[in-house]
């Protein structure tokens, strides 16, 4: 009973981060492009967290997230859906292939992260929706939005990790 | 002491008291409290000033959408002034003014803009109840063009900024009315298309719908041109537009019925 509390409090916190980063998206970072480019909040704060154990957590930030960037922009749940396929894609031959986690392979995981989230949102929108988005997608700016969501998500990765190192230090 | 003598000297000094006072006050005009008087009330002043703009923002920012929309309505005034002037033209921009008083609009607030990097497009808290229907324009100070409905539910619609890469339009440019194509290119500038390179357009020429299309009414605002290039190797003008609204920076739009 009580691990299934804080399960449910693990998820529910998760989903309120995701939920305020893309708040914060659509609100003041969508005013802030840095170098032209918007950076992709919820997209930094899932492939920061790619790996986690829990598969539900994960899940359910993308739903949060997808949803929020869905309600602002087209509503064809494209961005939802492009989450999710990330994801499986990640957690499924990303994991296989994966020896070792280091801290400097969240700025990886986040270019790759982007090239495929994005790939998938252009893809779908063309095929389905008759969006063409190829000329961001083949443009310098979008390399320039992969390394910027590469730093994020290398610098989430070490704000988590802050803790951990204070209390190794406290040890010492 | 007698009561009565005691209110009397009470009186007195009273009376005393207040001459002594207003004379000092009086003296004071010109002494050291009267810089200092004027230096707290200075800095009342500005703290008052802060205060109220803090309180008074939404005023402020409604005041300021509303000089945005007359500026936007003096240089689409312009316009029409301008076709007004041609003589042939004369009975036609009659006609079109008297359509443009008929035109009935819908006032809407923009709750959501696309948040990444690909559309661009905005959600309106008007739809389906209000009368708003898709292909609508969706226009700004005057008859500036923001957009175009694209989609409409219940309560909400969502609009295609004319910066989109979908968005197209016929277009006239600038005073010899040179008729183009115009497209949204993204995060890139706008380009109006098909104009041939004969043809003489100037950098700050005007771009205005021609309703050549059926899709919007003619003499709506778009935007001037930035540059114009002649390509050699190409048959149309390189015209890349600076649009009047940056639709990032606006809350509110009008939809025309």
């Amino acid at each position: 009973m009580k691990k299934s509390v804080k399960n449910f409090l693990k998820i529910f916190l998760f989903g309120l981060f995701i939920g305020i980063l893309a708040l914060a998206q659509i609100s003041f970072i969508n005013d802030l492009p840095i170098l032209g480019v918007k950076i992709n909040l919820v997209l930094i704060g899932i492939l920061a967290n790619i790996f986690n154990p829990s598969w539900t957590l994960i899940i359910w930030g993308a739903i949060i997230g997808g949803l929020i960037y869905d309600f602002t922009s087209l509503f064809n749940f494209t961005y939802l859906i492009s989450f999710l396929i990330l994801i499986i894609l990640f957690r499924t031959i990303g994991r296989k292939y994966l020896v070792e986690k280091h801290l400097f392979l969240n700025f990886f995981f986040g270019v790759f992260g982007t090239l495929i989230f994005n790939f998938f949102y252009v893809l779908i929108n063309y095929l389905f929706f008759h969006q063409n988005f190829f000329a961001y997608f083949l443009s310098w700016r979008h390399l320039i939005e992969m390394c910027l969501n590469g730093l994020g998500v290398f610098l989430f990765g070490l704000i988590a990790q802050i803790p951990s190192v204070i209390k190794a230090n406290l040890r010492h | 002491m007698n009561p009565i003598l005691k209110n009397k000297i009470l009186s007195i000094g009273l009376i005393l008291a207040f001459i002594l006072s207003s004379q000092s006050a009086l003296a004071a005009q010109n002494s050291f409290f009267a810089g200092f008087r004027s230096a707290l009330l200075s800095i009342i002043k500005t703290i008052d000033y802060w205060v109220s703009g803090f309180i008074n923002y939404k005023e402020i920012q409604e005041e300021n959408n509303v000089l945005t929309f007359q500026n936007r309505a003096l240089k689409s005034l312009l316009i029409e002034y301008r076709d007004l002037k041609e003589e042939n033209e004369l009975l036609k921009e009659a006609l079109q003014l008297k359509k443009t008083k008929d035109i009935d609009f819908i006032l809407a607030n923009i709750v959501g803009r696309s948040p990444l990097n690909f559309s661009q497009t905005f959600v309106i808290d008007k739809g389906e109840e209000d009368g708003i229907k898709v292909g609508q324009a969706v226009i700004w100070g005057g008859k500036t063009l923001v957009g175009e409905v694209i989609e409409v539910s219940k309560n909400f619609s969502t609009v295609r900024a004319l910066t989109d890469t979908e968005f197209k339009t016929a277009v006239f440019v600038g005073d010899n009315k040179i008729e183009g194509l115009f497209k949204g290119n993204g995060f890139l500038d706008p380009y109006v298309d098909l104009v041939p390179l004969k043809e003489q357009v100037q950098e700050k020429d005007q771009v205005y719908t021609s309703g050549l299309d059926k899709k919007f009414i003619r003499g709506l605002y778009i935007g001037e041109a930035k540059s114009v290039e002649k390509p050699q190797d190409k048959i149309f003008l390189d015209i890349k537009i600076q649009p009047a609204i940056d639709w990032t920076k606006i809350y509110q739009v009008l939809i025309i019925k």
